[in-house]
């Protein structure tokens, strides 16, 4: 029976999914905090330019952040208060980037629907909308939204991707079961704005209660597709081979076959923005881990410090990793006093015991790392290549169609940190500059933070 | 400020899979040990010596080259070394003297595993490599006890060459796969073996052999003539001490002499049945682990459970086994077709060639072959259809070297032609990547 339903074709890995913590907890606010840094760069492209001042008061929602050209999007205060500094941090991604730091004051405001009759917007008046919302693509990518749903042909199909494959998140799965009707929707607009013929909601299978609230709501709108649970199903590719059966031809953009691909935590920023005028300065984090007393589905404020929302979830005790994401991608955090941004879905939280570091061994040529690879490519030979340096090699065999899935790393029996080299390997690539192995960042793993 | 807490810092994924080399290896190990433990069980002491022999000095080369090549001693605990060391004990037969062995061991990892570079660059599997070189180096250890009397005198073997020259050449010319390749050649023209010429002469008295393997006592009684005839038979035979043969009483008066004549007069012209009778016995014996070999081979039963045991724990996969089994079976089989062989009798075409396939399939070591050396991660292609390239190739030069080559084995010698090909195979059968136009 499991092997009828859809899943995409190559590789893939099996994982344990640590899910069944969260994905029953009801979305909750968590409790606005006291002062938050905002980074100006929480999307790809240009940092946004700030138009505040020390001292300035602002409300929630009030434009701190403009966007710089095209490729850029506008940042909003997620709290009221007064702003108190302005300086450097490093994103969650490890990005440097301006942030914006303010001082709660005054009172949070409640947003009424003002817009229920959208439908008399013209497509660019919505796009528009959009792009002064700030909204970006919040599966992590954070690819701007207004640049996103513009494709410069017609496209035949949207695709919503509620996959959600990382284990431990459970936030698109917590959206997709309570605000259904919210969401098909902000699917409405999206459908407006981009005109596809088909609308399909690609769901894996192990989230029974969103599957069925979808279908119970469809209202013919979208056909919902479940799938077949397995690492990585909501790579965008990936979900386009699963759903489609297309596959998109290297180098290219999912438009270029007609594919349009939207986050369901994207299009119910989308709902707010256009129904209730809201920009994006809130969004939806799962937070989970053995160690933590009340693991769950927040919704959280932009800005919001790693170890302010740990804070008000409890932990039991001192955590010594934070990751931000899922486990899969995720990153690591050196410090816990890093902001909440766009493209935050998760944090989760891992004890001393909990962390297996193993030192890397020779490679064994098992093959698994070709078996889980959902791409088709040779992960230990490009391996092979990279670590005597020989970067072109590698990229004719395909380093650069690598997704940095890390189901090769995670897979590994003798613990080889693939993805890693070939994130390395494509930086270098990029900047066209060759770098021998010793210099790209061995995996070691370091402790931070010994005195402060 | 506060004392922060120290954060672990490394890059994704951060969860990994279970597994890990050495626990793959160690389990391999693991899953070999009840074989081993058969076959310790059914030689004896000298092939627990040899196993013994064999591992420790796996581990102790791997210990020394390691350091040499400035790593840790401690490597050999990821338990690659004494898979090797397990492996090629099996190889070998049991009353080989200890030299073999230990040069063996020292030849496949000093030389074939770590003068490529350790673990993961050998481009043979270590095990078969030094079973190659032993069987080379030392010709006479290996043929003269290539085919064994199970516990019998050690020293018998090789204290007193001269005077068992002629019986260790019948006792080796005996093995099942070669007397089979004499009898389709045509120089042996039973297809059975013929105890007369297994004996040495002073053990024929008066035209009355002095021995019968066991086997041929319990096997299947066909009729009461034959039930009586064998009755007659244990009334004047004995078992002997090793519990293996029965041997000829030593005062027998003249009638009982003739009785036993007019006996085994019956059964010589009933020669069909004692065909059917000795394959219908040793076909069993094959798969029980009871029809002699070298240590591992002997137990195809405790091989196949522990393959079956890594075939679910995924450490090897099922494709590799399946299709070198799957085409020495058919190829043999359609040999026998073709040939119109007859080993039995009474059966008709098509059961006698199932009868060869499956002695062809079972003996020899080759189940051994399937399930752990064909299968070796390092030295297999890394795609599926790789694998399934390799292993039917595995299976044909098996059946080539086994029915027109010079050795009436080769498994060994097909997986290793096989491995050196695997980097060929493996640019060959590139998995067409996502988006990729032909792979360009």
């Amino acid at each position: 029976m499991n092997l009828l339903k859809k899943g995409f074709k190559r590789g893939g890995v099996k994982l344990p999914e640590h899910k069944e913590t969260t994905e029953h907890k009801k979305i909750i606010n968590a409790p606005v905090p006291k002062r938050v840094k905002i980074p100006l760069q929480q999307h790809i492209g240009k940092p946004a330019i700030p138009v505040v001042q020390i001292g300035d008061e602002v409300k929630e929602g009030t434009l701190i952040g403009k966007m710089d050209g095209d490729f850029s999007a506008n940042i909003h205060s997620s709290i009221p208060g007064k702003v108190i500094g302005i300086g450097d941090i490093y994103n969650p991604n490890a990005q440097k980037s301006r942030y914006i730091e303010i001082e709660f004051k005054g009172n949070i405001k409640y947003w009424e629907i003002k817009n229920s009759k959208w439908d008399l917007f013209s497509k660019d008046e919505l796009l528009e909308r959009i792009k002064n919302a700030g909204i970006v693509g919040m599966g992590g990518a954070t690819f701007p939204a207004h640049m996103k749903y513009k494709p410069p042909v017609p496209i035949e199909t949207l695709l919503i991707n509620g996959a959600e494959c990382e284990p431990f998140l459970t936030v698109d799965d917590r959206l997709m079961s309570e605000k259904a009707v919210e969401l098909r929707e902000g699917i409405r607009i999206l459908k407006k704005i981009l005109n596809p013929k088909k609308i399909f909601i690609g769901v894996e299978d192990n989230k029974i209660e969103a599957i069925e609230m979808l279908e119970k709501n469809s209202a013919n709108e979208y056909e919902v597709v479940p799938l077949r649970t397995r690492y990585p199903q909501g790579g965008e590719k990936q979900l386009i081979e699963a759903v489609l059966k297309v596959e998109v031809p290297s180098g290219a953009l999912p438009f270029q076959v007609g594919v349009v691909v939207a986050n369901i935590s994207t299009i119910y920023a989308i709902y707010e923005a256009i129904l209730f005028e809201k920009p994006l300065y809130e969004r939806l984090v799962t937070v989970s881990g053995q160690i933590v007393k009340w693991p769950g589905n927040y919704k959280v404020r932009i800005g919001t410090l790693i170890h302010d929302l740990l804070h008000d979830c409890q932990l039991f005790i001192n955590p010594a990793k934070i990751i931000s994401g899922g486990p899969m991608m995720g990153y690591s955090q050196l410090t816990d006093d890093t902001p909440i941004t766009k493209g935050t879905s998760g944090i989760v939280v891992f004890s001393k015991e909990e962390i297996k570091f193993k030192k890397e061994k020779p490679c064994i040529r098992c093959g698994r790392c070709m078996q889980a690879c959902p791409v088709g490519l040779f992960p230990n030979i490009m391996y092979n290549n990279i670590s005597i340096n020989d970067l072109q090699s590698a990229e004719k065999i395909g380093l650069k169609d690598c997704i940095e899935c890390g189901a090769c790393s995670f897979i590994c029996p003798s613990k080889i940190q693939l993805v890693n080299y070939f994130k390395s390997a494509k930086l270098n690539l990029k900047r066209n500059i060759s770098l021998s192995l010793n210099k790209i960042p061995r995996v070691k793993g370091f402790e931070y933070g010994k005195e402060k | 400020m506060e004392k922060k807490n120290k954060l672990f810092v490394d890059p994704s994924p951060h969860i990994h899979h279970y597994d890990s080399v050495s626990k793959i290896m160690w389990i391999v190990f693991i899953s070999l040990l009840p074989a081993a433990a058969w076959g310790v069980f059914y030689f004896g002491l000298p092939a627990l010596n040899v196993i013994l022999a064999s591992v420790f000095t796996c581990l102790i080369t791997e210990a020394v080259f390691s350091v040499w090549r400035k790593n840790s001693w401690k490597l050999i605990g990821d338990g690659s070394a004494a898979v090797t060391g397990i492996l090629l004990a099996f190889t070998l037969p049991p009353y080989v003297p200890l030299y073999v062995p230990i040069t063996g061991s020292f030849f496949a990892i000093g030389i074939v595993k770590q003068l490529f570079g350790g673990i993961g660059f050998n481009i043979m599997n270590p095990a078969l490599a030094g079973r190659v070189f032993v069987m080379f180096a030392w010709v006479g250890a290996m043929t003269s006890t290539a085919f064994f009397i199970p516990q019998a005198d050690q020293s018998f073997y090789y204290k007193d060459n001269e005077k068992s020259a002629i019986t260790l050449e019948a006792i080796s010319s005996a093995t099942p796969l070669g007397m089979l390749k004499n009898y389709i050649s045509g120089k042996i023209s039973s297809p059975i073996p013929d105890y007369k010429d297994m004996t040495s002469d002073d053990s024929v008295i008066d035209g009355i052999p002095a021995s019968f393997p066991k086997s041929l006592f319990e096997s299947e009684i066909l009729d009461n003539q034959d039930k009586n005839n064998q009755t007659a038979l244990l009334n004047l035979y004995q078992l002997d001490s090793s519990q293996t043969e029965y041997q000829l009483k030593k005062d027998l008066s003249s009638n009982e002499k003739e009785t036993l004549k007019q006996i085994l007069n019956i059964s010589k012209k009933e020669k069909s049945s004692a065909s059917l009778l000795y394959y219908k016995s040793y076909t069993k014996d094959l798969f029980l682990g009871k029809a002699g070999g070298s240590i591992g081979e002997v137990s195809v039963l405790f091989i196949f459970l522990g393959g079956l045991w890594l075939l679910k724990r995924r450490y090897i996969y099922w494709h590799i086994p399946a299709v070198f089994i799957g085409s020495v079976a058919a190829l043999t089989f359609l040999y026998a077709l073709s040939k119109n062989l007859i080993l039995v009798p009474e059966y008709g075409a098509v059961k006698n060639a199932f009868l060869f396939a499956y002695l062809h399939v079972l003996s020899g070591g080759l189940i051994l072959g399937a399930f752990y050396m064909a299968t070796d991660m390092i030295t297999t292609p890394l795609t599926l259809k790789g694998q399934i390239i390799m292993s039917f190739g595995i299976g044909f030069l098996t059946f080539i070297i086994r029915i027109f080559g010079g050795y009436p084995e080769g498994v060994m010698f097909a997986i290793l032609l096989m491995e050196l090909l695997v980097p060929f195979i493996d640019k060959m059968s590139k998995p067409k990547i996502y988006g990729w136009k032909n792979n360009e």
